[in-house]
């Protein structure tokens, strides 16, 4: 799927401004960034909910989604809402092709109950499965995991990967838990003042900033001459800093093999939060030895 | 995924039959002319075959007309509507759909009008009961249903809530035109006296078990049922949702 020059006003205030981004199916992309950012209006003009904006989305328009709470009949059953909602799209509702996903999820034995007596994360984990109704190639979830206990959310996440690898549907998802979004995205954009303002990858990317230490400049300057491990972000009389997702144990091995002296080691991983608060309050918070 | 116009239909007429509102919404229309009936039978009154089609009318275009509009106020108030809004065909679709809906219901009522009225006269209720009168008080029915209904849409379309659109509705088909007619019947300017007899407002709601309108009136009512499903398509097609 892909966005071409999405701009999107609202009363004259720019919400998406010439925004572009694609995504593939298999693929489980994360959308983050502060209240008003224009994430639940991109998610809307992906979904075709909005109809006015200028710019294009190309592609396969299949889609699923999950947007702002889920849009159900309080006075009708879960299974009423699988049923009505993949009928009135010319397709009948296959129960036992659901029901791993809904066991996994919890809702299999209540699909008979009301809605009203659903909690909120049920509501949500309800959403979720009508999202994958009518066989859609992309899903597209706004705070999929809102109202959810930590061992529910872990379920819906680990399923949602499931459906990425196994069913091939692409997922762009947004929340404003970072740890949901890094758990299972294999890109994540940064959405700010209307347009994507970095893109991160993490499960391919295990990016982490090692500071190394040594004991005199001239064993410095032998180890920055011989590593090739990464970008160096920064070097001192006795220190460097260098960018790099090669494991401990090989630069210790040339450590070793270069006879150096090297007094202190840190690595500190590249977490999701730790570049969101650098993008967008422009200071790290969570470093993790 | 294109939304069914057949599917949705059929899915939402078995809804209004199992959850009873199609019933409630008959006997709605059915009650009073029957006890209009009866006392026409059994009393000495001066009432004839078309008081009972009024009484028929009375309620009976008022449940007609909210019927179909269940499943707007449904879909908008719950916010499902957004689950269907996610292509312009589909937005089409679902004004298509529930217009089939709207007549699907004013042909039942026509349908179960016309039996009645059948049923009485055949019982001894006096009056002419003629082919003309017959074909008018459907074609009434019909413009009337899709017109109150479509304007409705219209009222929910722009974010009115149900209450206001049922209690708008009702006194359009109870209260203003009776208003209507008395004004009519003090004013002696020819212009405005046709004006307000011309009014879909007035007119369908006060004829329409009456007599069959003029050919003046079926134009304007034909007209007005365009203009207001042109709009209800194109207010669907922007609305955000």
């Amino acid at each position: 799927m892909l966005l071409n020059s999405i701009t999107k006003k609202y009363s004259g205030s720019v919400v998406l401004n010439d925004l572009s981004l694609d995504f593939n199916k298999g693929e489980i992309v994360g959308l983050i960034g502060r209240n008003g950012a224009g994430k639940s209006t991109l998610m809307k003009i992906i979904t075709q909910t909005i109809q006015t904006y200028d710019g294009s989305v190309a592609g396969n328009h299949q889609v699923g989604y999950l947007i702002e709470e889920p849009k159900l009949f309080s006075n009708k059953t879960g299974l009423f809402h699988l049923t009505y909602f993949s009928g009135i799209y010319g397709n009948t509702f296959n129960l036992n092709e659901y029901e791993g996903l809904l066991q996994n999820l919890q809702l299999f034995d209540v699909l008979n109950k009301k809605v009203k007596e659903y909690s909120l994360g049920m509501r949500q984990k309800l959403g979720i499965v009508m999202s994958l109704l009518n066989y859609p190639s992309y899903i597209v979830l706004d705070e999929p995991t809102n109202g959810m206990d930590v061992e529910t959310s872990f379920e819906v996440l680990r399923e949602l990967r499931r459906m990425a690898d196994e069913w091939g549907v692409g997922i762009l998802i947004s929340s404003h838990k970072l740890e949901d979004i890094e758990a299972i995205c294999d890109r994540v954009l940064f959405l700010k003042d209307g347009v994507v303002a970095d893109e991160q990858q993490f499960i391919k990317n295990k990016q982490r900033t090692l500071t190394l230490v040594f004991e005199n400049s001239v064993d410095l300057a032998a180890f920055a001459s011989n590593q090739h491990f990464g970008s160096v972000i920064h070097s001192g009389d006795r220190d460097i800093q260098i960018e790099t997702a090669v494991e401990n144990a090989e630069i210790f091995k040339l450590v070793n093999q270069l006879g150096v002296r090297l007094i202190d080691f840190t690595a500190e991983k590249k977490t999701l939060r730790s570049v969101y608060m650098n993008k967008f309050r422009g200071e790290y918070h969570d470093t993790q030895y | 995924m294109t939304l069914s116009i057949n599917k949705y239909v059929v899915y939402n007429l078995k809804e209004l039959l199992k959850n009873g509102y199609l019933v409630v919404g008959l006997l709605g229309a059915c009650v009073p002319a029957i006890i209009m009936a009866y006392f026409i039978l059994n009393k000495s009154t001066p009432f004839t075959i078309k008081h009972v089609s009024n009484f028929y009318c009375m309620l009976g275009m008022l449940t007609a007309v909210l019927l179909p509009l269940y499943f707007i106020n449904r879909d908008y108030s719950t916010k499902t509507i957004s689950l269907i809004n996610n292509s312009a065909q589909n937005r089409r679709n679902y004004v298509f759909a529930n217009g089939i809906i709207a007549l699907s219901v004013s042909l039942l009522y026509t349908m179960t009008g016309i039996v009645l009225l059948l049923v009485t006269k055949t019982l001894g209720v006096s009056g002419d009961l003629n082919l003309s009168f017959l074909v008018g008080f459907s074609v009434n029915v019909f413009l009337l249903v899709m017109t109150y209904f479509l304007f409705g849409y219209l009222l929910f379309l722009y974010g009115v809530r149900s209450g206001a659109v049922y209690g708008i509705l009702t006194a359009l088909l109870l209260f203003f035109p009776n208003a209507l007619a008395n004004i009519h019947g003090m004013i002696h300017n020819e212009f405005l006296s046709e004006l307000i007899e011309n009014f879909p407002g007035y007119f369908y709601p006060i004829m329409v078990g009456s007599n069959p309108l003029s050919p003046l009136q079926y134009s304007i009512g034909c007209l007005t049922l365009i203009v207001l499903f042109v709009v209800v398509l194109k207010k669907s097609e922007k609305i955000e949702g």
